[in-house]
This record gives C-alpha cells, sequence and structure tokens, in this order.
C-alpha cells in the first residue's frame, strides 16, 4: 500500500535522511497508472513530488511507464514545458517490484475555475486559452527530434508521407496480440481504414497523443506543465489535434487552428483531422481491451477497470459500426455528435 | 412465484441508488458505485436474453461461415488455410451438435468467440483476396453477419455505457 509510512524510507532514500514524507494523495481516478502527490519537509524545506506507478493489473494503455520517463526526461531539456522527471526505477521494493517514475510537483492545476462562465469577456478568455494551447502544441510539433535525442529511443515512419500507415501498422499489431475477443467487426474498420489513411502529413512530430483539457497543468490561464505523455509518438501533427479534448470548441476552431498555424509553420489539413478522429476511435478498442488482459486472469479485479476494458471497448465497437464503409468526413461528423453528452446512438448515426 | 434474476439485480441497484449513494463524497467510492451500476444494468439487459441470442447467433455464424467454406475460400490461399478449412468443419458440426439438448451460456459463448475467430481470419483472406471470383460475394455475407451481430449486442450496451467512463 502506497501512503505516508512506506513512502518515508524511499524518499529518505533518495532524498536525504532528513526527509520527512508529511502527505499522500492519489489523484484521481488512476486506473492505468497511479499517481500520488507527496509532500515532504527536508530540514527546513518544503518539496512537493509527483510519485507514479503501474496500476496492481499493470497499465491499460500497453507502453511501458520507462518510455513516458524518457520522453519527459528529453523533452525537459527543451522549450516545452513538463514537470521536472527526477528518478525511474523499474522495480522497486516500495511497489511490489512495479516501476516508478518520480517528478517534481508543479504548481497549479488540471482544471481552469470559470472556464465555462457566460458573457463577452469569459468568451474570449476561452479563446485566449485556446491559443495557449495551440502554442504549446506547435512548439512540441517543431522540435527537432534527432537533435533533442528521440530518435534514439521513439519509433519513426520512414517518411511524413508514411506517418499514418506507420501508427495504423503499430496499433493494428498490437491489438492482434492483446485482444481478449475476436471482434472481427473491428478488423473490418481497420481495413476499411487502411483505404483512407492520409498520406500528407506536414511533418514528422512528436505527437503527445491525450492533450488538451484535463491533462495538462493549468496556472494562470497559462500552461505551467504539458502531462501524461505514455501515448507520445512520432507521426503527423494533425493526430493530435483529433486529441485535443475540447481545445477545438473552447473558441472558434479555425481561429485556433489559425493561431497554431502561424506559430508552427505549417498546415493542418482537415481531411486528415477527419481521419484522425475516427482512427482514434479505433485505437481507443486496443488500448482500453488491454487493460481487461488482468482483469481476466484475476490479477486486478476493479469495476472500473472492467468496464473500460469490456463495456466501453464494446461501446466503441458499436461506435464503429455506425461508421464502417462512410466517407471519413462522415465518419468523423458521428464521432463528433458522440462526443456530445447526452449521446444516444440513433443521433450519431441519423 | 420466485423473483427473477432481472428484479433481484434492479432491486440491488435501487437499493444502492437510492440508500447509499446519497450518502457517498468520496470521489473513489463515488467511482466504484457509479460502475457497479452500469455493471448492474448491463446483467439486467443481458442475463434474460444472452442464452437465446447466442444460440440465435451461433446457428447465423455457421450458416455464414459454411457458405465460405462451401466456395473453398480459406484453402485456395496457403497450406495454412487448410487448417481454417477444417476449423470451419469443425464449428458447422459443433453447432448442430449443440442443438441437441439443453447447452449452459458458458458453452455457447465459448464456441460464439470461436466461431467469430473463424470469420476474422476469413476477413483477412477476403482482403487478401480481393478482386478474384467469388470473395467479393462471401466478404458481403461476412459483413451483414457483423452488422446482425452488433444488432443483437447492442442492448447490453446502449445505452448502458454512455456516460461517464469512471
Amino acid at each position: 500500500m502506497i501512503n505516508e509510512a512506506s513512502l518515508q524510507g524511499y524518499f529518505q532514500k533518495h532524498l536525504g535522511a532528513d526527509t520527512q514524507v508529511v502527505k499522500v494523495k492519489q489523484t484521481f481516478p488512476g486506473i492505468s497508472r497511479q499517481t500520488y502527490l507527496v509532500w515532504t519537509r527536508e530540514g527546513n524545506a518544503e518539496g512537493g513530488y509527483v510519485f507514479r506507478t503501474d496500476s496492481k493489473g499493470g497499465p491499460i494503455c500497453p507502453v511501458p511507464l520507462e518510455y513516458e520517463w524518457k520522453i519527459m526526461s528529453h523533452l525537459f531539456k527543451t522549450v516545452v514545458p513538463v514537470a521536472e522527471p527526477l528518478w525511474f526505477e523499474q522495480a522497486p521494493e516500495v511497489t511490489g517490484g512495479r516501476p516508478v517514475m518520480v517528478r517534481r510537483m508543479v504548481e497549479g492545476s488540471n482544471e481552469i475555475p470559470g472556464l465555462y462562465d457566460e458573457g463577452a469577456a469569459a468568451a474570449a478568455r476561452r479563446q485566449r486559452i485556446a491559443f495557449e494551447h495551440a502554442e504549446k502544441l506547435a512548439a512540441l510539433h517543431t522540435l527537432d527530434l534527432a537533435a533533442n535525442g528521440f530518435t534514439e529511443f521513439v519509433e519513426l515512419p520512414a517518411s511524413p508521407s508514411l506517418a499514418s500507415r506507420h501508427d495504423f501498422e503499430r496499433w493494428t499489431g498490437l491489438w492482434r496480440g492483446l485482444r481478449t475477443d475476436p471482434m472481427p467487426l473491428v478488423t473490418e474498420a481497420a481495413y476499411w481504414l487502411e483505404e483512407n489513411l492520409p498520406k500528407n502529413a506536414a511533418r514528422i512530430s512528436l505527437c503527445k497523443g491525450n492533450n488538451g483539457m484535463g491533462e495538462e497543468i493549468w496556472k494562470d490561464d497559462k500552461i505551467a506543465a504539458l502531462s501524461d505523455w505514455e501515448l507520445a509518438f512520432a507521426g503527423d501533427p494533425a493526430q493530435d489535434w483529433a486529441l485535443s479534448q475540447g481545445m477545438l470548441t473552447l473558441g472558434d476552431a479555425k481561429a485556433t487552428i489559425a493561431h497554431y498555424e502561424a506559430a508552427a509553420g505549417f498546415s493542418i489539413d482537415q481531411s486528415s483531422l477527419d481521419f484522425y478522429r475516427v482512427w482514434e476511435v479505433w485505437k481507443a478498442v486496443p488500448t482500453l481491451n488491454n487493460g481487461l488482459r488482468s482483469f481476466l486472469d484475476g490479477s486486478d479485479k476493479s469495476v472500473a477497470r472492467l468496464n473500460l476494458g469490456y463495456g466501453r471497448v464494446k461501446l466503441f465497437e458499436q461506435l464503429l459500426g455506425m461508421m464502417i464503409g462512410k466517407p471519413i468526413d462522415e465518419a468523423a461528423a458521428i464521432v463528433e455528435r458522440w462526443r456530445k453528452s447526452p449521446y444516444r446512438p440513433e443521433n450519431a448515426a441519423a | 412465484m420466485k423473483p427473477s434474476v432481472e428484479q433481484m439485480l434492479e432491486a440491488m441497484q435501487l437499493a444502492l441508488r437510492e440508500k447509499v449513494s446519497p450518502v457517498v463524497s468520496d470521489q473513489w467510492a463515488a467511482s466504484a458505485l457509479r460502475s457497479v451500476d452500469v455493471i448492474l444494468s448491463h446483467l439486467q439487459a443481458r442475463t434474460p436474453v444472452e442464452g437465446p441470442m447466442l444460440y440465435e447467433d451461433n446457428h447465423d455464424l455457421a450458416a455464414v461461415l459454411a457458405e465460405a467454406a462451401d466456395l473453398n475460400l480459406a484453402g485456395e490461399i496457403t497450406s495454412e488455410n487448410v487448417a481454417l478449412t477444417a476449423a470451419l468443419a469443425g464449428f458447422a458440426a459443433d453447432v448442430k451438435a449443440m442443438a441437441q439438448g439443453y447447452p449452459a451460456v458458458s458453452a455457447l459463448s465459448a464456441l460464439n468467440v470461436r466461431g467469430r475467430f473463424l470469420l476474422d481470419d476469413l476477413l483477412r483472406v477476403c482482403h487478401a483476396r480481393k478482386g478474384q471470383p467469388g470473395v467479393e460475394q462471401v466478404h458481403a455475407a461476412l459483413r451483414l453477419y457483423l452488422d446482425r451481430h452488433i444488432d443483437r449486442e447492442r442492448q447490453f450496451f446502449f445505452p448502458t455505457y454512455v456516460g461517464r467512463p469512471v
């Protein structure tokens, strides 16, 4: 069990004998990985750390924690704001052998109070916040991957035109190896998507994966740290916009994309964005279904893992069934309607 | 007269919603309750119809797979697919055998998974041999089965799993 007592010796080992763990709080929801906020007293100073480890049944996302650690370690040396990564251990005793990453706590919150207030001033604020996020994504997407060491451990597409193919091959391969049920409709959907792979990526960028609302640390309406890098990959920057979780609806989507394009120096193709919106629904199936494996083998019997790995996956299968064979822009429109609450399938497919 | 499984699940759900949920303030506990509520809704939809649904789906699968086997689709590609052809025949025989007596839902489910793995293999064959004689027809039949299958399952997942994921 991770708590003040169990972390006391662990933090002393890393930070010195005068370190006192005064408070530990697990962040919610943390189904795939567990994240704990740790407050310390170190002599006369106070410290704040983020202790991250795999869940008992392993991560839901089929990517090792060490990968996220490496991404953050390399990013910390760039202009992209991330929390300072401090250490990684593959199998410490404190977690019973699960990997651990510790980073310095960043002041701020993943929520922005008053964000959805009414009125013109609140609307203007939302647009500024969307621009701030766009600027940070542009900084990430324009990083030189080789000069910053990412090419040493991140799999790279052979060319920008093969970026979507690279991601497609990676995830369809993962799906074949980890699925807990044949789900042939998901196979058929993959063939449909393969026929529609975009071939016009502006460049190969380091992409964050899940980004936007709820993912980043905000302070005074600025991004203090881009957080949660387990789904980072090298690919088409348009793909990150498909995962930008509310950022394109925060203000005027065209203005936000234009702001990004001005900062990045290249354009985002709308048809690529449509494709990736649909592709991300497909990718959610192997990602979530991976979490069900530890439920089925009895190593992690949490109900959240059961619902994500089974019910949610079957929900996405149903959604793919509504879209399969349609033109990609129509399918993307179904995804957009699906994301609006309250969602009903008959509305989405109408 | 005795209460049905669905009625008992519904009573459990009602108790949790009316008596437990209102007094739970811890976000982890509230999340666990939401998950349990979703599972209880799922089970109420699934329990009364799962057996008949699987029985119907297995016969549907058997017919679709037999059509593919008749076209010798699997066996024409590689020697590995000879095994696929044999598996198709074995599946058809097992579906027929299970029609006698009263099969357990778990047995119907295991057979259904087996059949859908075979169908998944056949989809790959269809795409690998796109444009060849007979392939389009088999592929269309497989696609139609997929539509029927997710229609049969829809009530288990809609609207149950819509909403907050955790």
